[in-house]
């Protein structure tokens, strides 16, 4: 018997243009709770998908207690006692949960499907680890915790040995997430071997007892957790002292420029109201930062605002220009500068060039056209003087396809373009997500500008960091509404995190003043 | 990969550029179409038989009618599908299949038909611009009607268009049959359009020889290029790009999306309703046959839109490229074959269009290959 | 009157939802199937072609007809299939080709055959009463008179999809390919085997479907099976890919149409004077109404159409 229930030997895998792993050695002990942090893009997901069987390395070896496998598939991944609950959950969202559990290995009788023996011996399991799931609900109505018992089941169902959770708490309340973590240590003392990929180091201090701390594809250094502080960790993560909290200028808070008043936003067909009746100001030179977990309300919230989605009810004022029920070009022409949740999505058309990009709101208006006719010309060399301004890296200068840029420069397409239209108020959806640092601090440095300009900034952030480095005033948004009203010099992490998570809210008048 | 496509453009030059990579992947698709062709051809009627008919068709049976008349001919033919393949590739650059151009074609066909026989003692001469503006009206209602369905009521494009040419079908018969002058009871066609209703043949008639050319082809290519104006340099072409690029794009950005697609899809009506108007208004005699069948000609605009890459412009080369192998076709009897061996070879032409990434990939893997190190 | 309405429909609707059934198959997989006109025409020539060769044929060699029509269903729909499953191709692209090529193929290939465009062939495979059934008060005059063997197979078809979709390991696999393939592939499913297999079904039902819709129909297959295809795909979508769905979906079709064509005589019908080609497009034009009024949410399969990569990049 090996001391490793399983290795990988160094692995390399490369993507077009992009080294994911490069060398990478993994050696993991039976009953550890392995972490692998790293920034994102540091190839953790990518590792484990290799162990997975999804990605195929180019060169390495694997080996499951002390032999040599090929793994080629999750097929094999499972055979090997390899499971995995996936970022993004691969569950099939109008089976039930016991229709997605034994998904693959279903028992059959006289060539019918016959679950009777899968529901029993779920049962025996949700009991034994205290996994509360509603075998036959559908997934899409299941909460997102809910969700990821159905995932953690599945391993066990199948009698996985090895458990792989890739940024399991991401999307999870904080209680949900000591909830998984109570969890997981049940797991670990029936057995289990665990890896647990994170950039959270608050999580990985309290649940792992290893660490493997990756940095651009490559391995940083393989520790014990014991005795290592969050600084020697997040240190090894980014190479340097990160976010160094930016130098924020005295702004006095303006006028207000935007009011909202009993804003109430629809959900997702069907379901009830994500944003119910939220009220808040918007002043000039501020940064208002609405903190919360995924999930709570903030994209319906944006939507809202925005014009995205239709209103329920309630209004939004500049001044008083009351755009509740105005189309979305409205909105964007006068007031509302949006830099976009999802920018692939809403953000770019990926397949106009950046020149096209910079003018997607403004390409009807008299700087770039005329009766009807775009002036390429001169969008063309807007787009020159934005790329220059913005240092966008881009290999064929305005002309470029946005689709071929890196995810970074594609962002700062976006953020030169809404800064630029220079709107009192700018939504600002994550615009630092799945950034790196010096992309982070480029942007963080334009919103600071613009504070300082006296614009309005709405930030809706997921960043806990991010929200107390450079807002000036947190909105905690829990179950579509506004729980608390917090200032970052007063206020903590643990703080935040209870009105977050719900546990602590103020009743305060609809939360404007 | 934005590296990988630069360097491919330095050490390729012209032959790495997105054009060329296009351009040739589709007669490499065109080519296997007529291999195809051409076994089929080998299977069904032997040597002998198979390869003098296979060089008709490769010769657009200009060899058989003379130079002068298959040119002509295949400009007559090139009209409605040039319009057709318009259609469905301009719906296409908004992001919606339009299954329903043969409808559009009939409305167009019908009202070019209409408007040439009642208004012509009233019109004379300027008879045909007045059954092009009719048409032209048709077919933006008919194909306004489908888009506003797909865009508002959230319709499937595919059962909506198939729907409505269904009913364009039956209601242009039913129109027909109930107007005395377009039609006489019994006969199970129409009756023939007067002089003033044709399209001028601007001396057409005098180069290309025994062929019906007229003015239709330089009306279609005059759209086309007016087409291609408004992809390339409107706003309206902005939005319709937009949309059919990133749908959720184009709506963040304060674009009307439905409002687009609706216009888009009315566009797109105009455009097969000319192919029915040129069409039948093109040449002298044409009598359009009442029956439960639909016109192949809104079909044919699939192949030719995906030919030409859904481009204005380029798909005026694919309409005149599968024109000239169907005038090939025609020539087909003297060899006691079916002119549907061109629709054969059009199809597996279009089959391999269905995965032409994958040849434009290997293409470039290619000129990457020949070109390294020269750079 | 009423017996002959439903039978009427009954020609009309089977071959529709046997067809439609065809379509759910590949689609529930996640793989579009615009060729079912194309798979239809190629089942209906080969299985013609093979009663063109019988002389008085038996119910048996309807149904040795019928097997080979879907083999001909199955061989043609491969190349789209291979397309689509892959070569990552567009799904509806392949299979508008395979509709514009099956018709001219077979122009060709009956000429080469036996030197005519159409093949005829002499309809022995009506079954005038089916014994004991035919006996049972209404039902019995309405569904066992009169009839086609293949007229079983629709209903057949149909509760087979049901089975196969909800009992069978198969068809969780297949939803779970057409719902979400990166989940099914997670669980060690293999997603291009399973959907192989869909869309080649739907190719062998399809082609089936081709000769059910001759045979009753028509003496002779002439390249055409009067858009019945484009129609079954439409059935598809109007019967939100659910078996039952589109079998209410094919009969309100099928019965539109047969009032369509017998309306010459039903009094009240003749009374009104309405124009022939009225009728003939009231099933399409109650289509789109009905689709107008009942604008409800899409149970279309989620990963339909869309490109499916394993992984790689």
């Amino acid at each position: 018997m090996s001391e490793y229930v399983f290795e990988m030997k160094n692995i390399t895998k490369k993507f077009p243009g992009i080294t994911a792993n490069d060398d990478i050695t993994l050696q993991v002990r039976k009953q550890d709770v392995y972490a692998l942090l790293g920034e994102n893009g540091a190839g953790k997901s990518t590792l484990m998908n290799v162990l997975f069987g999804l990605y195929q390395p180019e060169s390495g070896e694997i080996l499951i207690n002390g032999e040599h496998v090929k793994i080629r598939n999750p097929g094999d991944a499972n055979a090997y006692g390899i499971g995995m609950v996936h970022q993004h959950f691969k569950l099939v969202h109008n089976f039930t949960a016991l229709q997605n559990i034994v998904l693959g290995v279903e028992t059959t009788k006289r060539g019918m499907l016959d679950l009777g023996k899968a529901r029993e011996k779920l049962i025996e399991l949700t009991n034994r680890y205290q996994l509360k799931v509603d075998l036959d609900m559908p997934v899409e109505d299941m909460t997102v915790g809910m969700q990821q018992r159905v995932e953690i089941l599945k391993m066990l169902y199948r009698e996985n040995d090895i458990l792989i959770f890739d940024e399991p708490t991401a999307v999870l309340t904080p209680q949900e997430t000591e909830e998984l973590m109570k969890s997981i240590e049940g797991l670990v003392a029936e057995g289990k071997s665990i890896v647990f990929i994170s950039h959270k180091l608050n999580e990985i201090i309290r649940i792992a007892n290893r660490c493997t701390v990756l940095r651009r594809g490559k391995v940083v250094g393989a520790v014990d957790i014991e005795g290592m502080t969050k600084e020697q960790l997040s240190e090894m993560m980014v190479g340097r002292k990160i976010m160094l909290k930016p130098e924020k200028a005295d702004v006095k808070r303006g006028e207000v420029l935007m009011s909202v008043r009993g804003l109430t936003v629809g959900g997702a067909k069907g379901h009830e109201n994500s944003v119910k009746d939220v009220s808040f100001d918007l002043h000039a030179g501020e940064i208002l930062c609405v903190a919360g977990i995924d999930g709570n309300g903030q994209t319906e919230l944006v939507y809202g605002l925005t014009g995205l989605r239709g209103v329920g009810g309630g209004s939004i004022l500049f001044g008083n220009d009351d755009v509740s029920g105005a189309d979305i070009r409205y909105r964007n022409a006068r007031h509302i500068s949006h830099i976009p949740e999802d920018r692939h999505k809403h953000g770019l058309v990926l397949d106009y060039s950046i020149y096209e990009n910079m003018i997607l709101q403004t390409y009807f208006e008299k700087t770039v056209s005329h009766n009807g006719l775009i002036d390429n010309r001169k969008a063309f060399k807007y787009a020159e003087e934005m790329i220059e301004r913005y240092d966008i890296r881009c290999a064929q200068g305005a002309g470029t396809v946005t689709r071929g840029m890196s995810g970074g420069n594609q962002q700062k397409v976006i953020v030169a373009r809404e800064i630029e239209r220079h709107s009192s108020v700018l939504i600002a959806v994550q615009p630092t997500r799945g950034m790196d640092v010096g992309a982070i601090e480029f942007i963080h440095k334009q919103l600071l500008r613009m504070r300082e300009e006296g614009r309005g900034i709405l930030l809706i952030s997921l960043e806990l960091e991010e929200v107390m480095n450079i807002s000036d005033r947190i909105l905690v948004m829990y179950e579509g509404e506004f729980v608390g009203e917090l200032y970052p010099d007063k206020t903590n992490f643990q703080e935040l995190g209870l009105y977050m998570a719900g546990a602590k809210r103020d009743v305060f008048a609809g939360g404007a003043h | 990969m934005k590296k990988k496509e630069n360097r491919a453009v330095k050490a390729g030059g012209i032959w790495a550029s997105p054009f060329m990579t296009t351009f040739i992947a589709k007669i490499v698709t065109i080519i296997i179409g007529l291999m195809i062709g051409l076994i089929l051809l080998l299977f069904t009627s032997g040597t002998e038989v198979a390869i003098p008919a296979f060089k008709t068709i490769i010769t657009g049976s200009f060899g058989l009618v003379g130079f002068r008349t298959g040119m002509g001919r295949m400009l007559y033919y090139a009209v409605p599908i040039l319009m057709t393949g318009l259609s469905v590739g301009f719906a296409l650059r908004t992001g919606v299949f339009n299954i329903g151009a043969p409808g559009q074609f009939l409305m167009g066909l019908y009202a070019g038909l209409f408007a040439g026989i009642h208004f012509a003692p009233a019109l004379g001469g300027a008879t045909w611009v007045a059954a092009i503006i009719a048409g032209a009206l048709a077919g933006g209602v008919w194909g306004l009607i489908q888009g506003m369905l797909q865009a508002y009521k959230k319709m499937n494009a595919i059962i909506c268009g198939i729907m409505m040419n269904y009913v364009a079908l039956y209601l242009v018969n039913m129109l027909i049959r109930a107007d005395r002058a377009l039609y006489f009871g019994g006969r199970s066609y129409t009756n023939s359009l007067p002089g003033d209703a044709l399209l001028p043949r601007l001396g057409m008639n005098n180069i290309f020889t025994g062929s019906a050319a007229n003015s239709g082809i330089i009306i279609g290519i005059a759209v086309c290029v007016a087409a291609y104006f408004i992809l390339k340099k409107t706003t309206l072409g902005y939005e319709l790009k937009a949309t059919g690029l990133n749908r959720e794009a184009a709506r963040y950005a304060g674009i009307k999306v439905e409002r687009v697609v609706a216009v888009s899809m009315m566009i797109s009506g105009v455009f097969a309703a000319l192919g029915g108007v040129l069409y039948h208004n093109g040449a002298m005699g044409q009598k359009y046959t009442l029956g439960d069948a639909l016109r192949p000609e809104g079909f044919t605009g699939i192949p030719v839109a995906l030919l030409g890459s859904n481009h204005p412009i380029a798909i005026i080369f694919s309409a005149l490229f599968i024109s000239y192998l169907q005038v090939g076709g025609l020539g087909m009897q003297s060899f006691g074959i079916e002119s549907e061996i061109v629709t054969v070879i059009t199809s597996i032409t279009i089959f391999f269009c269905s995965f032409n990434v994958l040849f434009q990939k290997l293409y470039i893997r290619l000129i990457d290959k020949l070109f390294e190190g020269r750079a | 009157m009423l017996y002959f309405i439903v039978q009427q429909t009954l020609i009309c609707a089977i071959p529709l939802l046997i067809v439609a059934t065809a379509g759910i198959f590949s689609e529930k997989g996640g793989i579009l199937n615009f060729s079912l006109e194309g798979i239809m025409l190629a089942g209906a020539f080969v299985g013609t072609y093979y009663l063109h060769g019988t002389e008085n044929g038996t119910q048996g060699d309807y149904l040795l007809a019928l097997l080979l029509a879907g083999v001909a269903g199955t061989v043609i729909i491969l190349p789209h299939a291979i397309s689509s499953i892959s070569l990552k191709g567009d799904q509806i692209i392949s299979g508008m080709a395979i509709n514009l090529l099956v018709p001219a193929a077979t122009v060709i290939i009956a000429r080469a055959l036996i030197g005519r465009l159409q093949i005829a062939f002499t309809n022995t495979y009506m079954i005038r009463e089916v014994p004991a059934f035919s006996h049972i008060p209404i039902i019995g005059d309405m569904f066992f008179k009169n009839t086609y063997i293949s007229n079983l197979l629709g209903p057949i078809i149909i509760l087979a999809a049901v089975f196969v979709f909800n009992k069978t390991r198969f068809g969780a696999h297949l939803k779970a390919c057409g719902e979400n393939p990166q989940a099914a592939a997670s669980t060690g499913i293999n997603v291009t085997k399973i959907r192989y297999i869909g869309v080649l079904v739907s190719g062998f039902i399809g082609g089936v479907g081709g000769l059910i819709f001759i045979v009753p129909n028509a003496t002779e297959y002439a390249s055409t099976v009067a858009g019945y295809g484009y129609l079954a795909v439409a059935v598809v979508i109007f019967g939100q890919w659910n078996p039952l769905r589109i079998l209410f979906a094919a009969v309100f079709f099928g019965f539109m149409k047969t009032l369509a064509n017998i309306y010459t005589i039903i009094p009240i019908l003749v009374y009104l004077e309405i124009s022939t080609n009225l009728y003939k497009m009231i099933p399409y034009l109650a289509t789109i109404i009905l689709l107008f009024v009942i604008t409800k949410r899409s149970a279309q399969p989620r990963a339909l159409g869309v490109i499916y990569d394993a992984g790689g990049n």
